[in-house]
């Protein structure tokens, strides 16, 4: 397969390296308006070809697969362009800023029956999968009920540095700046963790959104800082469950961790995923008894990057789709209306 | 002090067995319609004086406080009565089946003078009492951000499934006609305690969803409807601006009756468990925020509600938790099956 890196900023380095140490796969070619970025990159990676523009790229067309690392709002356009050109699209996530515009790029992905995927990079996370796994052979029966969170602390700790004084952190207080604060940020990780993990789809959300006083009249320079820092969502699943999912940036004491407890009518699963390890907890069978709760090794699983390369030599798709990203894209829209009206909002 | 044991039931054994060690104290009377009750409860506690009706203490009125232990629909008419004969009043939770009537009790209670107390037991958790010292010392800074939950699994047990054991112990709390509003209704108020007396914050604002899920085909066994709700997530705004969620479930399988917050601030957070294992207090603040390394708090023993009870009938000096307490928690959970019905957000 031959790849084409669409954007080379902040996440693409990772792109380039992970593509690149997949057998069968090479990177082909680099795309950015900036030349100086692009040829910095393509240097570093060892990337023959590069394009101040899709378009361009496009024109030469000597590649397979698109990686679309781009901006957030640059996803639909630059995804759209990609596939009508008839090539596989593996795009960072979040697919689009909206969810009329990311089922946009379903039914295209979908017509075209071309190979898309979208980089929910905790898939990658081996604990996440087996308790998945778990949970969907029937182990803890019926699931019930589900709690899941993603904390951060970057807003007091300044472990990732400061946010009062770094623009690749203050961007991401304000909505001008195209940041639509932790919700946007993480909230489709946390909402995939949460609804992958259970094995479950979301039905109804009400949701909670909060923007804390940050500095004098919260503002920094020319930084607004009114994106929302912290959220939390009530829900109910298909089958009935309910759930808790929340996010915040205050979470002193958590660098970036996410966390996913489901209990079920014959057992629990807990799995916790930090920047230093992940566990995964079971209570299963007699166990259930007396409450006694066991460490599960988890065997390392597949990344999001190989499962596309493997997707696209196979021309059978994988998963995370288009489609499974627009459908918690819808759920995140609906964070927000939700906390305008304050009242539960359904997702079908 | 002469105290009177109004209800000679399950819980009344762990009231007999804690009031008859505090120095001071002599239970001198007992009631309770089932004369075999009394007569075993009285044997087993040296207690002399016996009585078929509280009508018929009072008329003897020897003593000088009443440990109201009656089922939950009872504790509004009795604890009237003993107050208006002018005798302390120590009474199970909740206070009374809805905000109305238990307003009614605290406004009999401080008219009367007397000392009033509520046993929500979790105030003897000695690191319950630390953890709300640490936030009210401005340790962890402004509370940002909190989860609580309270996860009983014994809907999820074999034992469940005997009959005798459904019947005599658990059956009428799965029941609406036989007087349980379910989780919200048996350990609701414990969550909202544990959760607001930690962080020393009201709340204002809330939604919820609660859940009664199928045990058995028609939902009903005997002449119990099993009606009544299994699990509940409240979703709620603090005073101070903080969003945080409490939830609770009988499902949680692995969890056999576990409190769990999670409180996060502008400067630190603080993780207390509790369960019949024990408890756990942790802490990350000050140097330890940059390294999100969290350290245990060991708690000195309190003083157990019962000593406070005492205490402040000898002293005079009301103690916490009051009636007042107690009846503006009662508020939470009327809203909180109300909000169920209409699925958006109340101001409290």
């Amino acid at each position: 397969m031959r790849m084409l890196i669409l954007g080379t900023g902040g996440m693409a380095a990772q792109h380039a390296k992970h593509f690149a140490a997949i057998d069968g796969v090479s990177v082909v070619a680099g795309v950015d308006v900036d030349p100086n970025r692009l040829e910095k990159f393509n240097t570093t990676h060892n990337i023959p070809n590069g394009f101040a523009s899709l378009d361009a790229a496009i024109a030469w067309g000597q590649f397979d697969a698109v990686a679309n690392v781009t901006p957030d709002s640059i996803h639909h356009a630059t995804s759209i362009a990609a596939l009508k050109a008839g090539k596989h699209v593996f795009c960072e996530k979040p697919l689009a800023t909206d969810a009329t515009k990311a089922f946009e790029m379903v039914d295209v992905a979908e017509q075209s029956g071309l190979i898309n995927m979208v980089n929910l990079t905790y898939r990658n996370v081996a604990q996440l999968q087996k308790a998945r796994e778990i949970v969907l052979s029937g182990a803890i029966g019926a699931v019930k009920h589900v709690e899941s969170s993603y904390l951060q602390s970057w807003l007091v700790s300044k472990a990732w540095g400061d946010w009062r004084t770094e623009s690749q952190w203050l961007w991401r207080l304000s909505k001008k700046h195209g940041s639509n604060g932790v919700l946007g940020d993480i909230g489709v990780h946390i909402l995939d963790f949460a609804s992958y993990g259970s094995g479950l789809e979301i039905e109804h959300v009400f949701a909670r959104l909060k923007t804390f006083d940050k500095a004098e009249g919260n503002k920094i320079g020319e930084y607004e800082l009114d994106a929302n820092d912290s959220f939390t969502m009530a829900v109910d699943f298909d089958n009935g469950a309910l759930g808790v999912i929340h996010a915040s940036r205050w979470a002193t004491g958590h660098m970036n961790e996410l966390r996913l407890r489901v209990y079920g009518e014959k057992g629990g699963v807990e799995v916790q995923h930090r920047h230093d390890g992940s566990r995964l907890r079971v209570c299963l069978g007699d166990n259930v008894e007396s409450g006694t709760w066991e460490e599960m090794e988890a065997p390392a699983v597949p990344t999001n990057y190989q499962r596309f390369a493997e997707a696209v030599k196979t021309g059978k798709m994988q998963e995370p789709s288009f489609r499974h990203a627009a459908e918690l894209q819808k759920v995140l829209d609906l964070a927000t209306v939700s906390e305008q009206q304050r009242k539960e909002l359904a997702t079908h | 002090m002469r105290l009177l044991i109004l209800g000679t039931g399950r819980m009344a054994q762990s009231h007999a067995k804690a009031f008859q060690t505090i120095d001071g104290v002599e239970m001198v009377g007992a009631v309770d319609t089932i004369p075999e009750n009394l007569a075993t409860f009285c044997d087993t506690y040296g207690i002399a004086n016996r009585f078929s009706s509280l009508d018929d203490a009072l008329a003897w009125g020897d003593f000088d406080a009443v440990d109201n232990i009656t089922p939950d629909s009872i504790h509004h008419p009795t604890t009237l009565k003993v107050l208006a004969a002018g005798k302390h009043v120590f009474c199970e939770k909740p206070l009374a089946p809805s905000y109305g009537l238990a307003m009614e009790m605290v406004e009999a209670a401080e008219r009367s003078g007397l000392i009033n107390m509520v046993n929500l037991t979790y105030r003897n958790v000695a690191e319950l009492h630390k953890a709300r010292e640490i936030i009210a010392s401005g340790m962890i800074g402004e509370v940002k951000h909190i989860e609580a939950s309270y996860l009983q699994h014994w809907l999820a047990l074999r034992d469940f499934n005997d009959a005798a054991n459904l019947a005599g112990t658990w059956l009428w709390r799965l029941s609406k006609g036989h007087g349980s509003n379910g989780t919200v209704g048996d350990i609701g108020i414990h969550i909202l305690d544990f959760t607001t007396f930690a962080i020393g914050q009201p709340i204002v604002a809330m939604n919820s969803r609660l859940q009664t899920f199928q045990k058995v085909p028609g939902d009903r066994i005997g002449e119990y409807v099993l009606d009544a709700n299994d699990s509940f997530i409240i979703s709620a705004e603090f005073a101070n601006g903080a969003i945080g969620t409490i939830h609770s479930s009988r499902w949680a399988s692995g969890h056999s009756n576990d409190q769990r917050l999670r409180v996060y601030g502008n400067k630190g957070g603080l993780e207390l468990s509790h369960g019949h294992w024990g408890s756990l207090l942790r802490v990350c603040a000050d140097e330890d925020v940059a390294t999100s390394t969290w350290r245990e708090v060991k708690a000195e023993p309190v003083k157990t509600n019962y000593q406070r009870f005492v205490e402040a009938v000898r002293t005079g000096v009301q103690a916490d938790p009051d009636f007042r307490h107690a009846a503006e928690l009662q508020k939470i959970l009327d809203l909180a099956l109300v909000a169920d019905l209409d699925r958006k957000e109340y101001r409290v």
